[in-house]
């Protein structure tokens, strides 16, 4: 059996620890609360650079369709983690921001490689249009000399069979 | 009338440049850029439940959901950022104005965020409910609204429209657009909204 002061001390300690456990909620609450907001700030700012590099990419004749339906999930994610973060769930919210980061983060380097193979692709296609336009105009110029040495031989052939007329006075 | 050596070579040379010019537009083609003419602009939109523009929600009461659809159009020249502020507001608050190109001073209770490519569109429900509201004498407070979901404060009253008889709220969403320079969104002076009675 317990004694009195044993029990005074137990039914202390049980009283702290619970004190303790609602002030550490109290403090970390806030923590989680900050931690999702910055998550969420930072998944805004990742979708602007995302698509910074992504817009690079179609102007360097990328196909970028397929990043965009990837763009828009992520802007999703971030809806969802605004929702979560309105509702209290912090953790919820931060991993949403975190997911949509990530996705950000994919889109971004898919863009650059996207952008790359663009650039590439432009130089070929560059190339050939000029190697094209250089044999059309060889062909062009070759048989435009061919032909118009053949018609100046034709025509003052022509003109050499014709017979003087003398017009009567 | 017999035509000179001279008028048939300028023919043959005519033709040859025309001919030459054709030959070089493939490599022409790749130097002269391919700017696309036209207006460029977007476009906001809202549908009813049955997507199309009609049966839009006008009657409401508390605890009820309502649906609408909105829509965005892209015809900038190349692929765009949107954002799309939503608020709400009675009959006395300010919407946005179109002359200054400036957005409703009211807050935002809700956004959404759509990429959208060139001469592409984007849409999504909307779903909305009066979560809390009361009615005392000649005015209606809206304390809260459900959209998508999310519980957002709106704190909106609402006096008696004595000519048109209900207490009138507008829902309305204004388009936005990044601006990649300042890494930032600017009002694109485009909004839509429907009227909202609020019955019970």
């Amino acid at each position: 059996m317990l004694r009195a002061d044993r029990l005074w001390f137990l039914s202390w300690a049980i009283l702290f620890l619970a004190l303790s456990s609602v002030w550490l909620g109290s403090v970390l609450a806030p923590t989680d609360r900050y931690v999702a907001v910055s998550s969420i700030s930072e998944a805004e700012q990742s979708l602007g650079q995302a698509f910074v590099a992504v817009s690079g990419a179609e102007k360097g004749g990328a196909n970028v369709s397929r990043l965009l339906i990837k763009l828009n999930d992520g802007a999703d994610l971030l809806s969802q983690s605004q929702l979560a973060l309105g509702a209290g769930n912090f953790d919820e919210a931060a991993s949403l921001a975190n997911s949509s980061i990530a996705l950000s983060g994919q889109v971004r380097d898919e863009a650059a490689r996207l952008s790359v193979e663009a650039g590439y692709a432009a130089v070929d296609r560059d190339w050939l249009y000029l190697m094209v336009s250089v044999v059309a105009i060889s062909i062009v110029l070759v048989v435009s000399a061919i032909g118009y040495r053949r018609f100046k031989q034709y025509y003052y052939g022509r003109l050499l069979k014709m017979k003087p007329k003398v017009a009567k006075a | 009338m017999t035509l000179r050596f001279q008028d048939y070579r300028n023919v043959f040379f005519g033709a040859i440049l025309i001919l030459v010019l054709l030959a070089a537009s493939p490599a022409l083609s790749s130097v002269v850029s391919s700017q696309k003419g036209g207006e460029k602009f977007s476009d906001i939109w809202l549908l009813g439940p049955n997507h199309v523009a009609e049966d839009y929600p006008f009657n409401i009461s508390v605890g009820d959901t309502y649906t609408v659809y909105l829509g965005v159009g892209n015809h900038m020249g190349g692929s765009m950022y949107y954002l799309i502020y939503v608020k709400f507001r009675n009959q006395s608050q300010s919407l946005p104005n179109a002359t200054l190109s400036t957005p409703s001073p009211l807050p935002a209770h809700y956004d959404l965020r759509a990429f959208v490519q060139d001469e592409g569109t984007w849409e999504r429900p909307i779903v909305f409910s009066v979560a809390q509201a009361a009615h005392a004498g000649n005015s209606s407070f809206v304390d809260s609204l459900i959209l998508n979901g999310r519980s957002v404060w709106v704190n909106s009253t609402a006096v008696w429209d004595s000519e048109k008889g209900g207490f009138y709220y507008q829902l309305f969403f204004e388009l936005w657009v990044y601006n990649a320079s300042s890494d930032s969104f600017q009002f694109h002076n485009r909004f839509v909204g429907i009227w909202l009675n609020m019955t019970g």
